[in-house]
């Protein structure tokens, strides 16, 4: 009887001894079965672009320009140890609409320093070139006159510099500069670069310039104007910084649109860039380009790939119930009743995928349908559409994920981040045969193909271009 | 990255020709790595509403990295073979 409790306590002893191996046991087991996928990546995986790639842009948005306001951040990127690929990225945030707050989880993914640092760099070590770029230094006596025209602000998180400009303000100075300026720009951005090049700051660093470029901005918007009111000037906007370092191409746009500089590898043949709500498309120098703030006359619906008009980007939350209209216009025998249980369904699967690392790309058009009224089509009406006037309406999309490779055979012979699974790929409608879907294979594969190489991070690509 | 698999309807002929065009080539159904594969997302034939599928694949890189295959002996199945 005395051994009694002994008893019981060995008793307890080599139950939880048991317990213990088996769960080890358990364990072991299944971290031997093979090749074991995270169950959750991260919500926000960056995609890896290569640079230079031609007609691709890298859009950020910083902090201080959510709603507004405009901001415009150049930054130049040295990806690698590779000395022949710089990356200028010269980004507007034209948010007017509190419906996108996300562009914060950008600014936060691409300041996490991710293979190259992210610094600032000090308007004060360029003045020389601010005085190149802009002869007349207008926005000096402007922004004494109003305060809050340019109020330069230091983002203490990020170290990246940023200014935050009115958007009303942004006018264009009619006269200050011409066409014929365009090589003086090109050789003042050259001679900076050179300069930073020789200073050794772009050295893992990435450059906010953003008194620099926020004169070119209006420097090329009132170029812009000066061809819309003389009339008789082509629409070559376009302008050529290529060199042997491969730093090439611009595009621009009026100073409350899009701003950005491409990285063409064919100059000669590629003209057409990113265009903007002021419609600057810089095609030909043959074609009398329409450069107004009107919206443009297509003579048919390919025109928009020709145009550049269609955007790609990867989809936000909150872009989920316009995609889940999209793909419901894919099924064209859902009874009315039943609509919107499949939103509902198609945005939880969203929502559900996407915290697994599913990754969505859209296309989107900056304007309503210049030919389709809005209801003849009943299954994507643009009314029930929550239009963005910044960002479009979405008229494709594409999914990509690696979790269905999950528990397969298939996800075990092939190494993590060797495969993709492509679903869901809708197209509206209105846009189908018109190169909307080969435009998300494009940059989907281009996207994915340079992951494997590069390592600079873009969270949003623009991508203009023509029908191939 | 270096391939991309997607599922396409065998009558959504347009999709399909657009895959090719974009260098998608069919995968072979008897593999059991892609019937595998098809069957864990429930697109084998007739599956849903009677469709069947094609699993499209493209190789984006040159090389493909593949590992050894786990050996499946020890697998309990249950029931019998006739």
């Amino acid at each position: 009887m005395t051994n009694s409790p002994l008893r019981h306590k060995a008793f307890l002893f080599l139950r939880s001894l048991f317990i213990l191996i088996g769960v080890l046991v358990i364990s072991l087991k299944s971290s031997c079965r093979g090749f074991v996928y995270p169950r959750h990546y991260p919500v926000h995986r960056p995609l890896l672009v290569r640079f230079p790639i031609r007609k691709v842009y890298s859009y950020r948005c910083s902090k201080e320009g959510i709603n507004t306001q405009d901001s415009v951040t150049v930054t130049a990127l040295r990806p690698g140890q590779d000395e022949d690929f710089y990356t200028l990225r010269m980004d507007t945030n034209m948010n007017t609409n509190p419906r996108r707050p996300i562009q914060k989880n950008i600014v936060s993914s691409l300041n996490r320093k991710q293979a190259f640092g992210d610094a600032s760099i000090s308007p004060s070590l360029c003045p020389s070139v601010l005085a190149q770029v802009s002869p007349t230094r207008n926005h000096q006596t402007s922004s004494r006159n109003n305060p809050s025209l340019l109020h330069p602000t230091m983002d203490q998180g990020s170290t990246t510099t940023t200014t935050t400009v009115a958007a009303t303000e942004m006018k264009p100075h009619v006269g200050h500069l011409d066409i014929n300026n365009n090589k003086k720009i090109k050789n003042t951005l050259f001679s900076f670069l050179n300069h930073m090049k020789q200073e050794n700051q772009f050295q893992s660093q990435s450059l906010s310039l953003r008194m620099m470029f926020h004169d070119m901005i209006r420097l090329l918007g009132s170029m812009i104007t000066n061809v819309v009111q003389a009339k008789n000037i082509t629409s070559k906007t376009r302008m050529s910084f290529s060199s042997s370092s491969s730093l090439s191409g611009v595009t621009t746009a009026a100073p409350s649109a899009v701003v950005a500089l491409g990285l063409p590898m064919d100059t000669s043949r590629h003209t057409s860039t990113l265009t903007s709500s002021f419609s600057s498309s810089s095609s030909s120098s043959s074609s009398s380009s329409s450069l107004s703030s009107s919206s443009p006359v297509y003579k048919n619906r390919c025109d928009l790939i020709r145009h550049g008009d269609l955007t790609v980007h990867v989809a936000i939350p909150q872009d989920d119930l316009d995609i889940a209209r999209l793909r419901m216009s894919v099924f064209r025998e859902i009874p009315s009743h039943e609509r919107e249980t499949f939103i509902t369904r198609s945005c939880n699967v969203m929502k559900h995928r996407r915290s697994r690392g599913a990754i969505c790309l859209v296309v989107t058009y900056p304007q309503p349908y210049p030919w389709v009224s809005s209801s003849s089509h009943s299954y994507y009406n643009l009314d029930e559409m929550m239009m963005d006037d910044d960002h479009g309406i979405i008229v494709g999309t594409l999914e990509g994920s690696t979790h269905e490779f999950t528990g397969t055979q298939l996800g075990r012979v092939r190494p993590m981040g060797s495969i993709l699974y492509i679903s869901e790929v809708a197209v509206s409608p209105t846009f189908r045969r018109c190169g909307v879907g080969t435009l998300l294979m494009k940059v989907c594969v281009l996207c994915l193909y340079c992951n494997t190489y590069y390592d600079s991070v873009i969270r949003h690509v623009f991508l203009t271009g023509k029908k191939s | 990255m270096e391939t991309i698999y997607l599922h396409v309807d065998v009558n959504n002929h347009i999709a399909y020709d657009m895959y090719s065009k974009a260098g998608f080539e069919i995968a072979n159904k008897q593999d059991p790595l892609f019937s595998e594969f098809t069957y864990s997302l429930s697109l084998q034939d007739g599956e849903t509403e009677g469709r069947s599928h094609y699993l499209l694949y493209k190789n984006i890189s040159t090389t493909q990295t593949w590992m050894d295959i786990p050996s499946t002996t020890n697998k309990r199945i249950m029931g019998f073979e006739v």
